[in-house]
Order: structure tokens, then sequence, then C-alpha cells
């Protein structure tokens, strides 16, 4: 499974990361066609390959040329003259048989450009073929080759080439054959990773799902995007050939005398080196400077190919300046490093940042990504920060920390910490607060630790250089760590590196490590982003419990509104570079004093009650260099005035406060506040909103919780998809010899079925085999037993043109709107493929259609010629449901295609297939992790859990009134956007993760999680249940013990922990 | 899920991997017979000047009239106690004493211009990593990229010209046996180990450059920098880790060509190493010489490579698993 990341920052410079390849999201459709940099425009801009393709083709030419070029021919004698200097007549003087060495470079470039050539064609022609089975099919043949190929790369190159070329004779191609062996391996090896990479992209399923042909793949989709490595290793080979070549004839094997090569020149020279060492210096040359040439020109090459698909668009040069991490290694930051000012410690307040200003450089201009951002932390508690991509946040907490790369970026502004100015201190006094004072916990948790150490080693290595402690204390202190964030086996694990942990394991590693040393301050930047809901219920329980204990106070920042509910004691609303809102978290949530947050509140999508659209903010955060005048949000804004396109506004508190003079003390004017609320931190927000006395802006709305009545109709409808009995089990490998020791059983046994124009919802954590099962209905993988019938027709056993025909009937979209569409073709050719494969249509004929469908899918006709890499990551989704829909299916198999989005984003997408399923009678399997998203679509709700769909009812029903303990939870984890109701609610919080249940055969497979496990559950594997509403239910809760009898889970006692 | 990979297993794991691909290697070198034109015995024998009575003498030693699997199995036999058979001239002494007698020599050599590459090349590639675009990494780039397109025989050329032909600094030819004078090996190996390293060091400095500016741009260098580590201690040990891992392949492969090119390299500086032998054996078609000479550098190489493997599962714990 690909790991998706999200849009919203996974790297500091990201927050500014409005795509900047782009056009603008479909509401703002229509952004300025910009000339599209291709190719060669990239190509063109690098003196140094041009050079070396210059230097490249004037040898050749002249190689071609040189009967008519060449001042002499190649063996003309003259014995008055040798060994001479170069002169009018010589340009490059003579060798020792007085011949022109000019004439005899350029006829040398004949045979030994020829040879190169004809070294690498040849070994191209072998290699093309067989690298593209051994990674298109995988399997035994794959590995027959590939042992083959280890083989031959398992002779030093040279003594390969010459033995053959020795054994096989002497002429120029048979030499050529023999160093084309040398090649073959490697040209196999490369090409192979760069098919089996290529394959692995879900725009290759697409194809699939779709109908094309095995041989449709490779020729439309896998050889164009593998052609641009091996362009880069054509042009290395052909320099490396060049030097064998060159080796071989020196040593005299090969193409012989009179006929010179340069390596043969260089071999008659070699016999003369100690009366004259002057013809030996220009076929050397000549060879270096022309395998140069190719390595420039691979180099270039490589720069200005397969670029067009950046996964994270940044701002071209910051990109540039960040490349140079090291002053920022070194601690070094353009800040002056003056001594810091020692300020009074102001009582609770432990860290109090003022006008905080951070640019980037970019195109040669500073940009402000930051600007004059006030806010401060009270020892103990939680400050968050809110905001969409782009916003700022970010940025700020790295500035806090640090951590911002020292080139191409400068700040502004103090940060006082418990008195000492985190923006002026010296390097190494910031080293001894970092980690130990303050620590900072990151959104990767997969990357953000370092994979060649093991875990217990990283979190000792911290405690050892802020404590002091021996190798074998420090060691203790990191296993303690690791049994306090609730890693079991603590001991055994810190041995472990790395990747032997899940994600949400991994944050656990990084959250011991943050607090091994008891910072007063932790600082944590979309610790839960990456994670899976009830994971990210479990580290923000786990980091609440933390703080309590060691009074840390925190700074939480997030995209994601309901965490902050959660966590945050106050909070900062960031927008483009400022702070719009601050104020106590409660508030925020009851009576919003800023349009932006309000609009933040509303396009949560559970507080839309189902089939109504969701709300969303139209528009994208601006880009730095493109920031409104006036205030920052009216473009976006549905209560802008005259007044916010004009003035600029300032962050201050409302008229009524600021005229009693109450404050007069802390915030008198200007700024309109110094960042050290703590007196009325509780009672005052400050907004950067003109109208903010003016508009009651409304906080989260009452929770949709009711029930609403089932749609009309809903219930009896023709089934349309129905799967019986689907498995799919994957072979497990272990041991020496990599065995197959067992099977996992990713989807079992599961039963289906979904109506004509009605949506599935699927869901469940990761590894509970959603994808899995989305695949296996659509056929992309074989199911190992089951059945699944489509409108009536039985598809499981359909093979060849069967399949590929019946394929129309249902389409998939994918989860990564990066992936699924073909980097190397246009929309035309993206959205057009389904009807070349199935319809007769005529090119006009198609482009009428894809018009159409783009039009559907709310995107304008002239983007037809424009690649998938200049869109962002909606329309892209946008751009994939159109293909979808190209031949008019009954079903679309959604794979959580809005989770890569970012949230406003995400609701258009949903409005989008909404509408689409009103206006066409669709139906979906829809797949997702977030309930609220599934339930705000669906009809019908299946949880699956472990390969098993554990409950399966009416939407409203599953949502309100879960009847499966493992739904409850999953509901239970989902944040709500209120602090009141979220404190007030009872929760389940699920221990451990999907995979250590795994363990557990026999009886009830989510017993080992479950809060209200019996005895019976350990034996007895539950059947289904069916409750009077018709809820499907897999759980002995309804049959044994309390006997719910299918009643709601969610009203049970927790009994005590059983174990 | 367990701890997954230990080092010993996977150590193991690769022992095993590599027993067959001894085989298929063997069989390669064997099936080097194949692709002599027309009747071997003839050919090896002096083509169609040979004598009835040579060719049947051939015929027999090398049991040209078996069929191939026998001669193969007979042959592979042999190399398992041992022996590679015998020259098919100058009296015939056994390939296996030829090959003891000369291959330390190239051991010698491209085991120091090994040594010489890595000692330029990762040093050079970390300053130039370290300090991306400064001045002396655009010095290392150019460098590298001269290093990397210069042919080594050329180099060695220009070597011998500069030191032993100009100047007379360094003996330009010959060889002398450690035994003999310590001193006198060095010196007589000096030039030949720049020739073969300097190219290898080239390739060592252009991968490591951009593995550590790759690795200096990873999420857990910038943890490295939040737990408060000295600049010195992020560097040395969380970016050199992870960015020599890919070095290290990088080494291994160059190894081979390294052992390829002291065969043009011995020739240069008339060193008595195995490239002597297998080039005499080819302007003759000893093809039992070919065959060992071929077989015993193809092993040292694959087993050089079973080194670099370990090391790089040792820096790399992802890969035991694998």
């Amino acid at each position: 499974m690909s790991l998706i990341r999200p849009p919203w920052n996974d790297d500091p410079l990201d927050e500014l990361a409005a795509p900047a390849a782009a056009v603008g999201d479909v509401s703002e459709e229509g952004g300025a066609a910009r000339p599209r940099s291709g190719f060669w425009h990239r190509f063109l801009h690098q003196p140094f390959a041009l050079g070396g393709l210059a230097f490249l083709l004037l040898v050749i030419v002249a190689a071609i040329f040189a009967p008519l070029i060449a001042p002499y021919p190649p063996n003309l004698q003259n014995l008055n003259l040798v060994n001479a200097g170069p002169s009018a007549a010589h340009w490059l003087g003579t060798d020792d048989l007085g011949r022109d060495i000019l004439s005899r470079l350029i006829w040398g470039g004949q045979i030994s450009m020829r040879a190169a050539f004809e070294i690498v064609g040849l070994a191209t022609v072998v290699a093309l073929p067989v690298g593209l089975v051994a990674g298109f099919f995988r399997g035994a043949v794959d590995t027959v080759i590939m042992r083959l190929m280890d083989a031959m790369f398992s002779f030093p190159p040279l003594v390969l080439a010459l033995t053959v070329a020795a054994l096989l004779g002497a002429s120029v191609n048979d030499t050529a054959i023999a160093i084309s062996i040398v090649f073959v391996p490697s040209f196999v090896r490369v090409l192979r990773g760069q098919v089996i990479a290529v394959r692995e992209e879900n725009y290759i399923e697409a194809a699939r799902s779709l109908g094309a042909t095995s041989n449709r793949l490779i020729r439309r989709h896998i050889v164009p995007n593998v052609a641009s490595p091996l362009i880069i290793q054509t042009s290395l080979a052909l320099g490396f050939a060049l030097l064998v070549e060159a080796g071989l004839s020196f040593l005299g094997i090969g193409e012989q005398p009179p006929t010179p090569s340069w390596g043969s020149m260089l071999n008659e020279g070699y016999s003369f080196i100690f009366s004259s060492s002057w013809a030996l210096i220009f076929p050397g040359l000549a060879i270096m400077l022309s395998v140069l040439s190719f390595n420039l020109v691979a180099d270039g090459l490589r720069d200005s190919l397969g670029r067009e698909r950046p996964r994270k668009s940044k701002l071209a040069g910051v990109t540039k300046e960040k490349k140079s991490r090291l002053a920022q290694l070194r601690g070094i930051s353009p800040r002056a490093a003056e001594p810091a000012p020692v300020a009074a410690v102001e009582g609770t307040t432990l860290l109090a940042v003022k006008n905080l200003r951070v640019e980037f450089l970019t195109n040669g201009k500073w940009l402000p990504v930051m600007e004059g951002a006030n806010f401060s932390v009270e020892r103990g508690k939680t400050l968050g920060l809110v905001g969409e991509s782009g916003s700022g946040k970010t940025v700020s907490a790295l500035a806090i920390m640090g951590l911002l790369p020292a080139r191409g970026c400068r700040t502004g502004g103090s940060a006082l910490f418990e008195g000492r100015d985190l923006m002026r201190i010296a390097p190494a006094a910031f080293r001894h607060l970092r980690g130990n004072e303050i620590s900072m916990i990151f959104q990767e948790p997969m990357t953000s630790l370092n994979p060649a150490y093991t875990v217990g080693n990283q979190i000792a290595e911290q405690v050892r250089t802020h404590r002091h402690l021996s190798k074998a204390d420090s060691w203790k202190v990191a296993v303690e760590m690791l049994e306090r964030v609730d890693i079991p086996h603590a001991a055994t694990r810190a041995r472990d590196y790395p990747h032997a942990f899940s994600g949400g394991m991994r944050q656990r590693v990084m959250i011991a490590m943050a607090l091994s040393c008891s910072p007063k301050l932790l600082i944590a930047d979309e610790p839960t982003t990456a994670l899976d809901v009830t994971t990210q219920a479990q580290i923000v329980a786990l980091l609440h419990s933390l703080q309590r204990e060691e009074n840390m106070a925190m700074i939480f920042v997030t995209h994601d509104l309901g965490v902050i509910a959660d966590v945050a004691d106050d909070v900062a609303v960031m927008y483009a570079g400022q702070i719009v809102e601050r104020g106590a978290g409660a508030a925020l949530f009851t009576r919003p004093r800023h349009p932006y947050s309000e609009a933040l509140l509303n396009s949560i999508p559970q507080l839309t009650p189902p089939g109504e659209p969701l709300h969303y903010i139209p528009g994208m955060v601006p880009r730095p260099d493109q920031f409104p005048r006036g205030c920052r949000f009216h473009p976006r804004c549905s209560y802008a005035t005259e007044a916010c396109i004009t003035t600029p506004v300032e962050l201050r508190p409302p008229a009524h406060i600021e005229g009693n003079g109450a404050l007069s003390a802390t915030s008198p004017s200007g700024e309109g506040d110094d960042g050290a609320g703590a007196d009325h931190r509780a009672t005052v927000t400050l907004s950067r909103c003109v109208r903010q006395d003016e508009l009651t802006l409304a906080g989260a709305r009452a929770m949709a919780d009711v029930p609403t009545p089932a749609a009309p109709g809903s219930t009896q409808g023709t089934p349309l998809l129905v799967v019986r009995g689907l498995s799919k089990q994957f072979p497990l490998r272990s041991g020496l010899l990599q065995r197959v020791s067992g099977s996992v059983n990713a989807v079992d046994g599961v039963d289906l079925s979904i109506d004509a124009g009605t949506t599935l919802g699927l869901v469940g954590e990761s590894g509970s085999g959603k994808s899995t099962l989305a695949r296996l209905v659509v056929r992309l993988i074989e199911p190992t037993a089951g059945t699944v019938v489509l409108d009536g027709t039985d598809i499981t056993a359909l093979r060849g043109p069967k399949l590929r025909r019946e394929r129309q009937g249902m389409q998939m979209v994918f989860q990564d709107p990066y992936s699924s569409l073909d980097p190397r073709q246009n929309i035309l050719e993206i959205v057009g493929e389904p009807l070349r494969i199935h319809t007769d249509l005529n090119r006009a004929q198609r482009q009428q259609r894809v018009i159409e469908l783009l039009d559907q899918v709310g995107i304008g006709s002239h983007v037809l010629g424009r690649q998938p890499h200049e869109f962002s990551g909606g329309q892209r989704q946008r751009l994939a449901i159109a293909r979808a829909m190209a031949l008019q299916p009954s079903l679309l198999v959604c794979d959580e295609p809005v989770s890569a989005l970012d949230v406003s984003t995400q609701s258009q997408v949903i409005n989008l297939l909404s509408d689409l399923q009103d206006r066409l009678g669709l139906a979906y399997l829809f797949i997702a992790h977030d309930l609220s998203v599934v339930r705000h679509l669906s009809d019908r709700i299946a949880v699956m859990y472990l390969g098993q769909i554990v409950e399966e009812g009416d939407a409203n029903d599953v949502y309100t009134r879960p009847t499966h303990p493992y739904t409850a939870a999953l509901l239970s984890a989902i944040p709500v956007p209120d602090p009141s109701r979220q404190r007030a609610r009872q929760r389940i919080v699920l221990r451990g993760e999907v995979e250590m249940s795994q363990s557990a055969a026999g009886g009830c497979r989510f017993r080992p999680r479950c809060p209200f496990a019996m005895d019976i559950c350990r034996t007895v594997d539950p059947p289904p249940y069916t409750t009077p509403s018709g809820t499907i239910v897999r759980c002995h809760l309804h049959t044994t013990g309390p006997e719910l009898a299918g009643a709601s889970v969610s009203g049970l006692e927790l009994a005590a922990p059983t174990e | 899920m367990g701890s997954g990979g230990s080092l010993l297993s996977f150590i193991v794991r690769r022992l095993i991997i590599t027993i067959p691909l001894l085989l298929l290697i063997s069989f390669g070198v064997f099936s080097l017979v194949l692709i002599l034109p027309g009747n071997p015995a003839l050919l090896l024998a002096g083509g169609i000047h040979s004598t009835p009575a040579e060719v049947a003498k051939i015929t027999v030693q090398l049991h040209l009239n078996e069929p191939f699997w026998r001669q193969y199995l007979r042959w592979l036999n042999g190399i398992i106690h041992g022996n590679l058979g015998r020259s098919l001239f100058n009296g015939n002494p056994t390939v296996a004493s030829g090959i003891a007698e000369r291959f330390p020599v190239t051991l010698f050599l491209a085991i120091g211009g090994m040594i010489l590459s890595i000692l330029i090349g990762i040093p050079a590639g970390i300053i130039a990593g370290v300090r991306a675009g400064s001045a002396s990494d655009r010095l290392v780039t150019v460098g590298s990229s001269l290093g990397v397109a210069i042919p080594d025989f050329w180099l060695a050329l220009l070597l011998v010209i500069v030191f032993a032909v100009d100047t007379h600094v360094l003996p330009a030819l010959g060889y002398v046996e450690w035994g003999t004078s310590p001193w006198g090996w060095f010196q007589h190996l000096l030039l030949p180990w720049l020739a073969l390293g300097l190219g290898g060091s080239a390739t060592i400095a252009r991968q490591v450059r951009g593995a550590l500016i790759d690795t200096l741009d990873q999420d857990y260098m910038r943890t490295a920098v939040a737990k408060g580590l000295s600049p010195r201690r992020v560097i040395g040990k969380h970016a050199l880790k992870n960015a020599l891992s890919p070095a290290v392949t990088v080494i291994g492969i160059q190894f081979g060509y390294l052992l390829g090119g002291t065969i043009i390299i011995e020739q240069i500086f008339s060193l008595p190493g195995i490239g002597e032998y297998i080039l005499t054996a080819i302007s003759v078609k000893d093809l039992p010489v070919i065959q060992g000479v071929v077989l015993v550098t193809a092993t040292a190489f694959v087993l050089i490579n079973l080194f670099v493997d370990v090391i790089y599962g040792y820096l790399n714990p992802k890969v035991r698993l694998g």
C-alpha cells in the first residue's frame, strides 16, 4: 500500500505549498495558463550539458565527414616530419611515423564512436525485452532472468569483454558484441527496477481496470514512463562503452591498425613512450572529453527529464535554497548571536512570542510567510495553532525551535523562553535547551526516526547528551520511557530498528524521545495527521496524561479543529501568515469571532447533516507572493465588504472591551496585544476582522447526532453488486529460505451487496483489508474464494477479453491522485483512454465526449492538452472521476478518494460524487477511514476488521446506534469539535493496533482489543446476527452475555478492564 | 512482527545465495569453449597447420570427445579439488600453480587501488556533500567529473611520462617482491595504484556526495538537531551511517572494474600479475588458462561483494529483512 503524504505540511516549507504548479482549485478555474516549461526549455538552460552535447555533435559530425574534413588521409606517412609539434600544416603535430595527428583523431572518431553506439545499441536491443518481461510479469520468469543477470554481473566487466572478444575473433563488430555483453546485466537491472516502480503506480491499476490489455499497458504506460531513466542510462553507457572499447584496442584486441581508433592510437604511441610522448596526449584527451560530454549530457537529461511530476510542489526558489541544511545543522542562523537579554520571568508564562516574523527567499525576493505573530504559552497549558496548509503554523513552530533552514530564510521578533530570547540565543546555549527543556515531535513518524539506529539507541543518545549519564543508565531511561508511552515489551523493543514499528508506535517512540529529558515545553507539529483515527485518539490521550504528570506546556499544531477541541486551552487561528483569531479554546467553538474560524468549523463534515451538501471554503490559501491587500481572507470570505478589500486589519479585542480601558496596561493599541495575556486569556478573544463587533458568527453547530429518518426507498432496490464469501489469502514467508510458512487472510469470507444508485460506505483502520476488498471487487487481484456478481453476471471466473468487456460496468477511483494519472499523458489521452479501448469513436468524437465528461466534474475544456502535474490534488481527483465515468459504469469503487486531500477540497469532491449520483444514478462502494465522511455519503455502512465485515447496516443506524464494540470505538475516536461535549462523553479508546491481534486464532478477531470481551469470545467466532432494525453484526454481546439483542453497544457500561 | 533480521541470519542467507551463483558462474566460464568458432580441438591445436596427432592430443586432454555435460562435470569436479587443469603450452604446467604465482600481484594491485580510492573518495565526497554549493564542493565536483571520464590506462601513461620518463622519481616498469624489498615493492606499486585508484575515487566521491546531500534533507536529520545534538554528532553519527550505505555498494561494484583494469595496468607497468598471464593465454588460445583466470577473478569479485553486502547489512538494518 502506498504511503500517502497528505498535502498539508509534511515539511516546513510545504506550508507554502499552495501548489506552485497547480492551476488553482476548481472554484477558481481558469487560472492563467502559464507557458509550459518542457524538457527542451529545461535542458537548454544547462550550460554544461549543452557544452557536452555540442562537443559530441562536433566529434560525430567530423567523424562522419572525415573524408571531407580531415586534412590528410589517416595513414599518410611523412617520415621527414616525425613527432613534430603543432604547425600550420599539422595543427596537432605528427606522430612517430610522421602522420597527421588531427586527421587520425578525426578518422579514429569514426571507429571509436561507431563502436560505442553499436555496443550500447546491441545491449539495449537485448536488455529492453528482457527487462520489460522480468519487471512486468515478475514471478518465476523474473527470478530466472535475474539470477542469470547476477551471474553475468559477477564477472569483472573488462575481463569478460576481453575474453569473449579474444575468443570470438577480431573485427569491430565482434568486439562490439563482446563488450555489449558487459552492459546487458546492468541495463536489465535498471530497466526492471523502473518497470517494477512504474507497475506499482495506481495509473497502471487504473488502466487495467479500464480493460487495457497487457500489450497496451506496456506500450502506452510502462515504456513511456521508463523511457527517461533509460535514456539517461544510455548516455552514461555510451561514455563507458567508449572507455572499454579504448581499453581493448589499447591491448590490441578488436579493430587493428591501419585503421586507427583512439585506443589503438594510444597503443602505438605507447611503444614510443620513451622517445616521444607527444602522440599520447590527444587520443587520450579525445576519449576523456567525449566520456565527460556523455556524462554531462546524462546529468543534464536527469535534471530535465522526469521532473514533471513533483509529489510535493514547492516554491522553486525555496527548494533550491533548502539544499544546504548544513548551517542549520550547525545551529548557525542568520540571526545576530547577541547575548540574550535577561528579562524577568513573568509569572506563569513559559514562552512569550512577540512580533514573530519569518521570511523565505523566493526567486530573489524575501516573502513573509509569517508576520507579527504574538502568542504565549502558559506553564502546563496547551496552545493550539490551527489553520489550513499554507497558513504559517508549522513555520512558526519551527522558527521557535530554531529549525528553519539557515539559507533562504530569515526570522525576526522575539521568543522569550524563561527570559532567554530563542531568536538571539547562541547556538551552543540553544543546543542545551533543545531536546532538554524544549522538545519537538513531527508529523511524519515514518521518516522522523533514523533508520540506521535502534530506537533505544536514539532515545538513550538524547538522555546522554543532556543528562551526562552512563551508557547503561541512559539505556535504562530509554526503556522506562518506552514503557511510559505504552510500548509493549519495552525492554526488547528498544533493541529494534524503526522499520519494525508501525506509524502509531513510531510516534510513541518519538514522544518517548521528546519527553526523555522532561522538557518544560513540547512542540507537537501535526503529530497525529498521518495516523488512523483510533491511533490518533490513543496518541492524544497519551500526550494528555503525560502532560498532566509532567506539568509540561505544549504547542499543538494541527489543521484538525476536532483535535484542537480535545487538547487546547488556548487557540491561535492562523491564515496566510497572520494570526486571525486568538483566545480561549472553548470560546472559539462556541462563539468564533473571525469568519475564517467560522468557515473552518463549518467545513467539518460531521457537523453537516447527511443529505445536505458539505460546506467548504472556496478557493485556496494564497501563496506568500499573492497575499491580497486589505484583509487577507476577504477573497474567500462570505462577509467581505468594501472596507475589507482595501485596508489591512489589525488583531484587536472586541470594541466593548477595548473601549472600557480594562486592558490598557497590556494592550494599548496598535498591535493590540502583547502575547502575555495570562489574566485576560479566559475572557478576551482577539480577532483580525473589521466587522467582528457587528457579526454574530456561528460556533460548532448542534451535532447531527439525532437519528434522521431513513431515506425513503433506499431499502428495497435491485441489487447491482452481490459479493458472496469473497476471500483473499496472501502467503507469509519466513525463515532462512523465505519459505511460505503460512498465510494472512486479508479478506476473509466477505458478503456484500449494493443496490443500484446507492452507496455502501466501507470503513476500518488501515490494515483491515478495505483496499484489498476493493481490488477484489473490480478484479484487479484474483480472489482465493468467493464470487462477485455484477448486474447479474458472475465476473469471478471471467478472463481475458470477456473480463475486459465486463470491466466497463464498474470503475475505480484511487486514493492517491498523484499516482493515478499517467504523468506522460495529457488530459485528453487520460480521460479518453477508456473510449479508445472500448469504443470506435474517432478522435473528434472522443474529444467531444471528453469535454462533456470534464464538464460533469466541473473542469473546463481548455485543459485538454495539459499534463497531470499542472493540477492540484483535488483537480486530479476530479479528472480521475471523469475518466472513471467515461464508459458510463453503473458502479464506482472509490478507494479512500478524499483521504489525501485538504478538508476543504475533500468536501468539494464529496459534493461532486453525491451530485453525480443524483444525476446519473451511480452506485458507489465508498471506502474511507473517516466515519463522518462515510456517513455523509452512504446509504449503508459496512465496518471491516481484519478482513471481516463486523457490522453492516443502515448508515444512520450504524452511525448513531453502533451495535459492534469496534464500530463504537471508531466512532468515539472521532474528535468532536466542541470542547465541553468532547470532555463529557464516554470514550472507548482502543488498546493496541490491528496487526497485534492477528495472533488470535479462533474466536472473535476483535477480542484482544475489545473492552467487553467475554470468555466465549476466546473460542467461538461470533456468527452474524441480524438486529430488528436490519443491521448484521458479528458480536457475542447480542446473543450471549448481556444479550443486547440488537441494541446499541454505546449504552453498555464499560466493565473494569478484564486483563 | 518480532525483531526480524539479525545480522547473522542475513549473512547466512547471503552465503546460501552465493553457492548457486558460483555454480552458475563456473558453468558460464566453462561454456566459453562453445563460443570458439569451428572445431575447438583444431583451433586450440593451432588451426590448419596443426598435425592430426596434436589435435588428437588436445581432444583427449580436454575430453572434447565427451558430451558437453560430462566435460563440465569433470571440470567442476576438478575445480572443487583445486585442479584447474593444465596449460596447453610450455610443458603443460598446471593452471592452479600459474595463477597462484601471479594472483598475489594482481590482488595487491587491486586492493591497494581500492584502498586509495576509498581514502580519497570518501573524505572528498563528505567534504563536498556537507558543504554543497561551496568552493570545495565545486572543486570536488569538477575533479570527480574528470576523474570518472579519464581512461585509467591513459592516466597510467601520463604518470609514467611525468614520474618515470621525464623526472625519474619512481620506477616505470617491473616489480619487486615484498620479501626482497618492502620499499621497492611500494615504489613499484605506487604509480599503478594511483592510476587505478584515482578513477575509482571519483566515482566514490560522487556517490558519497549525492547520498550525503539526500541524507541531510531527511526528516530524521531535523529530529537529530531538535534533540540538541552537536553538529559533529548530527553529521558524524546520524548522517554518515545512512549516507555511506549506498556508497558501500558502489565500492563493491567498483572492485570489479578495478580487477579488470589491472589487466591493462599490469601491461603498462610490466607487472607479473594475471593480466599478463591471461593476455598471453588469449594470444595463443590457451583455453584452460583463460577459463581458470576468468573463474578466479569472478570468484574473487563475488567474494568481495559478499563482504560488501555484509557491511551494507550492518549499515542498513532494513536490508537484513530482504
